[in-house]
């Protein structure tokens, strides 16, 4: 799937303006971002729940945003107008077998058995873990190839998220099927994405394969004698707290030449810290950047 | 049984790949075993199936595991294996780079001795 230049307004205020992406088949892809960053408007909008400004969105060549039966490929459920509250268990069962033709009605059945879901049951009297469970059944049995998911472990204890992201991960392994994951829960994010996307100032500012950015980049945590950041590390790292003379510092870049480079500054301190995909948030998302700080 | 450290600047497949490795030495794993499945392995361990799917195929090159269509993956028999120069090279060089920084850190080559003895010992395997 591929969205260019995508540009969405809403009362004449631009949500998001110039999106450029792709999700390969098989990815399973975090999507970052502040709240009110335009996640869940980027979503309705690649669900075909609004019309585009600008831009395109495709799939193989062919334009999804134009054409509504590309809409049985993409699973996604509107959290805000979330209309399953309304129905029994069996009722949405028949939407969905109606809305995806490729519904996997055994899976559905036998996944439901084993995490003990009763089948006709009202939705909004079921707790919220069960409601994120069955969710998430709904997905996987949509046999959908792009599965936008919105908050999938928000408000999910530990036993149920766990089950939920095994469903996920069991189902979506060594398929050609994609997921794009809205999560603030980072720390579930980062062991089952292969990458992450960051939305901010209405597009999508980075990009980053997790794997070979826990190669390349580093964490550190730098005390030079002087208050001011050298331009060294200004050219080369966004950082990510500072407190005095305590500089942590991200480099996406780093090598043994940047290394020695440092050490030429003498630093007081100079340690190296484990990176998470909660640094890169932080790096990226607050304001606190070098740049401008 | 394998585990991933998220707070490691190494990638999760590097982790992964020496962790399996490290359960063939130590008996956890032994020749002819079958291991899980990538849908399996990513279930249990809550990762990636890309990631662990990288793994097995780090593995399945280094001719540590092998996997037969319809039936699964398996831990090969690698004593009958001729030793890979190429790694063996890979693993000297990195050998010389430990040796560089310890020597910075006034280690004496005595200690590093005792200490590879220790590790040996304590992964229960047989280096010749």
């Amino acid at each position: 799937m591929k969205l260019e230049h995508v540009t969405k307004l809403i009362d004449q205020q631009t949500i998001l303006e110039d999106v450029n992406f792709a999700l390969g088949r098989g990815e399973i892809v975090g999507l970052i971002g502040r709240n009110g960053s335009g996640k869940t408007t980027l979503f309705r909008t690649i669900a075909g729940h609004y019309l585009l400004d600008d831009g395109e969105i495709s799939v193989d060549d062919q334009r999804i945003d134009l054409y509504p039966e590309f809409k049985e490929q993409i699973f996604y459920i509107d959290e805000k107008e979330n209309f399953l509250n309304a129905y029994s268990l069996k009722k949405i069962n028949q939407f969905y077998r109606l809305a995806y033709p490729r519904f996997d009605q055994d899976l559905y059945l036998e996944t439901m058995h084993a995490h003990g879901l009763p089948l006709n049951h009202a939705y909004r009297r079921m707790s919220k873990g069960m409601q994120g469970l069955y969710k998430m059944i709904l997905a996987i049995a949509s046999n959908a190839t792009f599965l936008l998911l919105d908050e999938p472990f928000d408000g999910l204890d530990v036993i149920v998220r766990k089950k939920v992201v095994g469903l996920l991960l069991e189902n979506l392994g060594e398929t050609q099927r994609t997921a794009l994951i809205a999560s603030h829960n980072l720390n579930e994010l980062e062991t089952i994405i292969d990458r992450a996307l960051l939305i901010k100032g209405k597009t999508i500012e980075a990009d980053y394969r997790l794997e070979s950015l826990r190669e390349h980049a580093r964490k550190i945590q730098l005390v030079f004698r002087s208050k001011q950041v050298p331009p060294l590390i200004k050219q080369h790292a966004k950082l990510i707290h500072r407190q005095g003379r305590v500089l942590v510092a991200l480099f996406e870049h780093y090598d043994q030449t940047l290394a020695d480079d440092i050490r030429r500054l003498e630093p007081l301190l100079f340690e190296e810290l484990p990176l998470t995909l909660e640094d890169l948030f932080e790096a990226n998302l607050s304001r606190e950047t070098l740049m401008k700080g | 049984m394998v585990s991933i450290n998220k707070t490691s600047s190494k990638p999760y497949y590097e982790q992964l790949v020496l962790s399996l490795k490290e359960d063939i030495i130590n008996g956890i794993l032994v020749a002819g075993d079958q291991i899980p499945s990538v849908r399996e392995m990513a279930k249990t361990l809550l990762m990636n199936p890309n990631t662990v799917s990288k793994a097995y195929k780090v593995l399945e090159t280094e001719q540590i595991l092998v996997t037969i269509k319809g039936k699964g993956t398996f831990v090969q028999e690698t004593d009958r294996l001729p030793r890979d120069e190429l790694r063996i090279q890979q693993l000297r060089e990195r050998l010389k780079e430990l040796v560089i920084e310890a020597t910075h850190l006034h280690l004496s080559i005595q200690e590093i001795t005792e200490w590879l003895a220790a590790f040996e010992n304590e992964l229960g395997g047989d280096l010749k």
